[in-house]
């Protein structure tokens, strides 16, 4: 018997005993995912900005709920993780909004704001790995990873993506995200704005975090140095 | 997913989700608990699957996914594996030392170890599952291997 017999020998013997039932899951869908809930709002509640002065500003996701309804709290509502990141002197993250329209863009937004601007958002998402995708760093996967965002054709992020940090679980990257401020009234002639974007995607965690800016706002170290700088973790 | 085709999911893949999350788990009652919220994110799952082999895949990377997301909250809970206590009654002596044997091994090794001998994956197809490069994998089992063969002597061969 060779180790592969003997394995399949062993573990074939090992047997779950949990009752899965489909009549179970269809009546718990009928209540309330309380779990998820208490989990974002707790995790609203906590959200902290901290060292916003001096140094790396950390932050917690998700940070709000404006956009999560009882079903999409289920399927994105994460264990909270976070966020570091070395803002440009006098930038801020807020949920408190200063563009209303601001607060309704992806899953939980968080305004960038700069002398009572807002200049930007970031936001989160998780992302889910394809057995027949590439592998991680290879061609193809950042796409795999940012799939959402990047098929988009409103707000379009795969443009001049360039990676600027990476490890064996995670990347960062500035890109720059194709914005279409009409889009929806049928013209094919719609202007076409580029704003600055960073990217970084974490596979232990299996979330990314996504940021567009106002052109202009940051020069290009600053963007550079917010990139290099952003970290996921729990 | 509709009741038909879910139930005969679970009929076919509750074993292996449940094998692959006791791997990454080393946790009987945390693999029991991994079987109930991978199926019901099946329940929830509203795109169709290509395949049979789409779905076991999908299953196989969700079951990672739910068992990394417990295995945080347990080390928050400090809850002691319970592998030991549990142990399934197996036919030969020798196949109970090596489930001890493999549950008692870091959590990076055991599900290389599970995909790699009995879901037959590729070391390939492992990196990609579990957002690893290959030959992370390859020494991940390497590693493995070596500590199997110190712990169980004749009854591991050499590879």
């Amino acid at each position: 018997m060779n180790n592969k017999e003997f394995y399949q020998r062993t573990f074939s013997q090992v047997h779950s005993s949990a009752e899965i039932r489909w009549e179970d899951y269809a009546m718990e869908k009928k209540h309330i995912s309380r779990r998820a809930v208490i989990l974002l709002a707790a995790a609203a509640a906590a959200v902290l900005l901290m060292g916003a002065a001096i140094g790396l500003t950390r932050f917690w996701f998700p940070a709000t709920t404006p956009n999560l309804t009882e079903y999409s709290a289920k399927i994105y509502g994460v264990e909270p993780f976070q966020v570091s990141i070395q803002l440009p002197q006098g930038c801020t993250l807020s949920t408190d909004f200063i563009d209303p329209a601001h607060a309704t863009q992806g899953w939980s937004p968080v305004e960038l704001q700069m002398d009572g601007k807002a200049v930007g958002v970031m936001d989160y998402n998780i992302f889910e790995l394809y057995p027949d995708g590439p592998a991680i760093h290879e061609p193809g996967f950042y796409r795999m990873v940012y799939n959402q965002i990047m098929l988009n054709v409103q707000g379009n992020w795969d443009n001049d993506y360039t990676v600027v940090r990476q490890d064996d679980v995670s990347e960062n990257a500035l890109t720059k995200v194709a914005w279409i401020k009409d889009y929806g009234n049928g013209r094919s002639d719609n202007e076409i704005t580029y704003l600055p974007g960073i990217l970084a995607y974490n596979t232990d965690l299996m979330v990314y975090v996504n940021i567009w800016v106002e052109d202009g706002v940051f020069t290009e170290e600053e963007l550079e140095s917010m990139a290099v700088s952003l970290n996921l973790s729990r | 997913m509709e009741k038909d085709a879910f139930d005969a999911a679970v009929g076919r893949y509750q074993d292996m989700v449940y094998r692959v999350a006791l791997h990454a788990t080393a946790s009987p009652s945390d693999g029991e608990d991994a079987v109930q919220e991978v199926f019901l994110r099946l329940y929830t799952h509203r795109k169709p699957f290509d395949s049979d082999e789409h779905l076991r895949r999908w299953l196989i990377r969700v079951t990672v996914n739910v068992c990394k997301n417990m295995l945080k909250q347990r080390w928050r809970r400090q809850v002691p594996l319970d592998a030991v206590a549990e142990q399934p009654a197996f036919d030969r002596p020798a196949e109970g030392e090596l489930y001890a044997a493999v549950l008692s091994l870091p959590e990076g090794y055991r599900t290389v170890l599970d995909l790699y001998y009995y879901e037959g994956l590729s070391t390939a197809e492992i990196g990609k599952l579990l957002g690893l490069k290959q030959s992370a994998v390859t020494t991940r089992l390497s590693r493995a291997r070596a500590i199997l063969k110190e712990k169980l002597g004749e009854d591991w061969q050499d590879e």
